[in-house]
């Protein structure tokens, strides 16, 4: 508990700090957008997927036998006249580097990026046992000139900005232009740089990959200073994970393309050099670092973090990363795959709490260039922080209450009435004034609104409802079907309307719907708060309600919920063999309102076209889009059903709600919120649709402090209005 | 591919990333005044106080290497950099990305495309392959070479605020002189 205490002094402080750093979020989100856009660009003439395929394969077959390929790669290397080591500890590998230097009599090191040198924390050592190591990446030495390490894999300076580089390129030369000439202060930095490379005897680089078929170690930069500093000096060292190697040359050439896309948007990086041999006289050694890498090779969650080529994708297109960077998002490794492989190497205390910086968007699996179920293993590892530490009081006693069903249940009848007085129209809260001036509830309430729970929940209004029988408006496909509705928990209590939006909707199109009165919560607010006992406990639940039901259809107007019980569970019931055949069937059976109708109703084109060509904006539900790929569907309905104009929004990505995330950071929260809600204003659409009631609750609780766009709805309220 | 589309390919992938790139037949370049290179080829408006090459180029440009009065540096050093051109010969072009690709097994050489802030790099357009495969089949069949680069464009990099520097530790210029069989034609 005392080292929990310690971190969380640790990343609170560097939580608040990055807050305030407009600098950072400034340059990141700059650079999130143009990145988006210049990747798809840059992936126009390569088919990505295919890409991916291939070099995940490669990297998969590298996994299966990694003491073979290893074996090989060495006995390549060594024909080369190349020496290769082994080093089991951050320790060792730093221990093998000062003794080639000793070697050799060489105080100073000069240094191409390397993560694995970061990642043993070298620097520090040479520098603890008198020797100096000098990193010759422009944007890693002005980092380290400023005593920081990076916070992004392959943009480490992005934090900082000109003014901040003019001084530190002052500070160490003595001199430098005005920082408005950033060229000019990058040609004086350079100089700098380049008299180290003349004087040292020791150059050292990661590897982006060992190419076991000849024994070859690959380096890509775009500045040339990996050239530089394997050329120079005369004694050259590799430092690369064991997981680095990669089977043939052609199997290279596919990494390379995904690579330089990836990171940079680039065809090739423009220096990408592959060294079998070190040039006349001079040496090569290969220090092969596991740190950590076997227990997450022998570990299946995690396994497939070993694919990893260091791309920084998952941190570019990450929405919190944006707002807190990559100092608070991560502990070396930033980004995702920092908050999956931190634990590897720097134990599970490291990662405690910027794991929990993760809205589970699963926008970097998407990116990935060699497909790591990044959120997935994220959360697995929030299971384990949660399994060691506990989860945070106020989270424990919410799962707690909602996971027993009758006490859920007390609990919402109770906030509905004890919320009565401060309730506005559309069951909206607002903090009172004198409350909010308290920083924390400034903090969650300054911005938005809540929601309160309905009066009546929606299983009471079925109850009522219920006996309209469905009144078959229109022909469909559904007509006659039985459809069994999972309303989700919240909706049921707080946005009943959404739910009886989609039953109207069903009816109209002739389908009976019932409503099985024992289901409650397929258990996703416990397994992203990492509590995987409870969430198994409610989905089972769930499962034998929903299975119970013997319905044609099972569907929901929560497609979090949806993606829960198609892809979470079969994760969560890995080890579970019954159960997870169980969930195998339920994902069949379950289908998100939105897919219903769009691939079972057999609708005709134009159905409920009002005639208006209303102009609307789709806000992708984020598991809606990386996990359950519905991407046409939505769109389809709105178009050539409803004959909308839907005006696309600049920006795909998160809403800001995600789950706790909210609650638990409402600056990121909000300030994803914001810039979502930008995003949405430049469309000019009125209407903005969606189909998952946490994001429709986020947004509409900033709504009423935004200029533009009126309303917030869900798909199955829009089709609804259109019945009438 | 046929050979003319893997020389457009290769200039237009070489110019997206940032190099010139030259067309001039063989014979021409093989009887070339230093005048004629520099004013009618390259378009200089001044001559370098040096040119810096490799041995391949002495090997196979001899009248090139002799009228630049082009040298092989012993010594690798900042001042004999500061004002030289560096002139290589590339094995082979990439049409898919634009790269050349050089290899070197002296550090001598390698420094020829790494040290000078101005790199001309000679590529016979029979030696442009189409992807990256094939170039890095090249480095397959040939065991005994050491190291290749391919190089794609100037040095840059985007580390203050994503602005774009060029020439940051390596070339700010490259050139590329694409030497056709073609008789007429002399610069493209
Ligand atoms: S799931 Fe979303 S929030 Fe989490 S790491 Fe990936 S991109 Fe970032
Ligand atoms: S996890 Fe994937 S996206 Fe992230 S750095 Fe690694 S390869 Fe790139």
């Amino acid at each position: 508990m005392a080292e929990t205490q310690r971190s969380e002094q640790r990343f609170l402080p560097r939580y608040r700090t990055a807050l305030k750093n407009r600098q950072q979020q400034e340059n990141l989100l700059q650079f999130q957008r143009a990145w988006a856009r210049d990747r798809e660009a840059a992936f126009a003439d390569q088919q990505f997927g295919e890409l991916r395929t291939r070099l995940t394969a490669a990297k998969n077959q590298i996994l299966d036998d990694l003491d073979g390929w290893l074996k090989r790669f060495e006995d390549a290397a060594r024909a080369n006249g190349v020496t290769v080591t082994h080093a089991r500890s951050a320790r060792d590998a730093c221990e093998q580097v000062l003794t080639i230097c000793q070697q050799v009599g060489a105080r100073h090191v000069i240094k191409s990026k390397s993560m694995v040198s970061e990642e043993i924390e070298l620097n520090h050592f040479l520098a603890a046992h008198g020797g100096t190591a000098i990193e010759s990446d422009l944007g890693e030495w002005l980092v380290q000139l400023a005593g920081e390490r990076p916070s992004h894999m392959v943009l480490p300076f992005i934090h900082k900005n000109r003014r901040q580089a003019a001084d530190l390129v002052r500070q160490a030369t003595g001199s430098a232009p005005d920082h408005s000439d950033v060229p000019a202060v990058v040609h004086r930095a350079r100089d700098a740089i380049r008299e180290h490379f003349w004087s040292a005897t020791v150059g050292l680089t990661g590897a982006n990959a060992l190419v076991v078929e000849d024994g070859s170690v690959l380096l890509v930069t775009n500045e040339g200073n990996a050239d530089l500093t394997v050329t120079l000096p005369q004694v050259h060292i590799v430092l690369a994970g064991i997981e680095k190697l990669i089977p043939t040359l052609a199997d290279a050439a596919v990494q390379l393309r995904l690579l330089a896309r990836s990171a940079t948007a680039q065809r090739l990086t423009v220096y990408t050099t592959f060294i079998r041999r070190p040039p006349a006289h001079h040496r090569l050694h290969i220090i092969l670092v596991d740190n950590g890498r076997r227990n997450m090779l022998a570990d299946r969650r995690y396994r497939a973090a070993l694919r990893c080529i260091r791309c920084g994708a998952c941190a570019d297109t990450c929405p919190p990363y944006q707002v807190v960077g990559g100092h608070v998002f991560g502990h070396i490794y930033s980004g995702a795959i920092g908050l999956v492989v931190t634990p590897a190497h720097h134990g599970l205390a490291a990662d405690a709490d910027p794991q929990s910086l993760c809205v589970s968007c699963h926008a970097c699996q998407t990116v990935c260039p060699v497909n790591i179920p990044l959120p997935q293993q994220i959360l697995d590892r929030r299971s384990e922080v949660v399994a060691s530490q506990g989860m945070p009081l106020t989270l424990r006693a919410m799962i707690e209450v909602w996971k027993r069903p009758s006490a859920f249940d007390r609990a919402m009848r109770a906030a509905a009435l004890g919320s009565g007085p401060l309730r506005k129209a559309g069951n909206w809260v607002d903090l009172p004034a004198g409350m909010s001036s308290l920083p924390m509830l400034n903090a969650q309430a300054s911005w938005r609104s809540f929601s309160a729970p309905a009066a009546q929940p929606f299983r009471e209004l079925f109850l009522t409802r219920g006996r309209r029988q469905s009144d078959g408006r229109f022909d469909s496909a559904l007509s006659g079907k039985r459809i069994a509705l999972f309303a989700q928990c919240l909706t049921d209590r707080f946005w009943p309307e959404q739910a009886a939006a989609v039953t109207d909707v069903l009816r109209a199109l002739g389908a009976e719907i019932v409503f099985p009165e024992r289901q409650h919560c397929c258990g996703l607010p416990a397994l992203d708060a990492g509590d995987y006992v409870s969430a198994r406990e409610m989905a089972c639940q769930t499962l034998e309600v929903l299975e119970a039901t013997g319905a044609d259809f099972i569907v929901s107007g929560a497609s979090s919920c949806v993606a829960l019980l198609k892809h979470d569970l079969l994760h969560l019931f890995e080890d579970v063999p019954v159960w997870r055949h169980r969930a195998e069937r339920m994902g069949q059976r379950i289908h998100s309102f939105t897919q219903l109708i769009a691939e079972e109703a057999g609708l005709p084109h134009g159905i409920w076209d009002n005639g208006r060509h209303e102009l609307v904006t789709y806000h992708d539900f984020c598991q809606s889009r990386h996990v359950l790929h519905e991407l046409d569907a939505p769109r389809s309905i709105l178009t050539a059903l409803l004959g909308c104009q839907v005006v696309e929004l600049p920006e795909v990505m998160c809403c800001g709600f995600g789950g706790a995330r909210s609650g638990l950071y409402p600056e990121v929260s909000r300030a994803i919120g914001t810039r979502k809600w930008e995003s949405i204003r430049q469309t000019g659409a009125l209407t903005v649709v969606t189909d998952n009631p946490g994001c429709i609750a986020h947004l509409r609780s900033m709504l009423h402090r935004q200029r533009g766009p009126e309303r917030v709805l869900h798909l199955a309220e829009l089709v609804a209005e259109r019945l009438v | 591919m046929e050979r003319q589309e893997l020389r457009v390919e290769f200039e237009a992938s070489a110019r997206r990333a940032g190099m010139r790139v030259i067309a001039v037949s063989r014979a021409t370049l093989t009887s070339a005044s230093k005048q004629l290179f520099e004013q009618r080829i390259l378009g200089f408006e001044e001559s370098p106080a040096r040119y810096l090459a490799t041995p391949t180029v002495r090997e196979q440009y001899p009248g090139l290497f002799s009228c630049l009065d082009a040298r092989i540096v012993e010594t690798p050093s900042e001042e004999v950099t500061t004002q030289a051109v560096g002139l290589c010969v590339a094995m082979l072009g990439i049409a898919e990305t634009g790269s050349v690709l050089l290899a070197g097994e002296q550090v001598q050489e390698r420094f020829v495309w790494l040290g000078p802030r101005h790199v001309i790099v000679l590529l016979p357009e029979t030696a442009i392959v189409a992807t990256l495969e094939d170039g890095l089949y090249w480095f397959t069949q040939h065991r005994e070479t050491g190291a290749v680069t391919l190089l794609t464009g100037p040095s840059r990099t985007s580390d203050v605020e994503r602005i774009l520097t060029v020439g940051v530790q390596g070339a700010e210029e490259v050139d590329v002189v694409l030497l056709t069989s073609e008789e007429e034609g002399e610069v493209g």
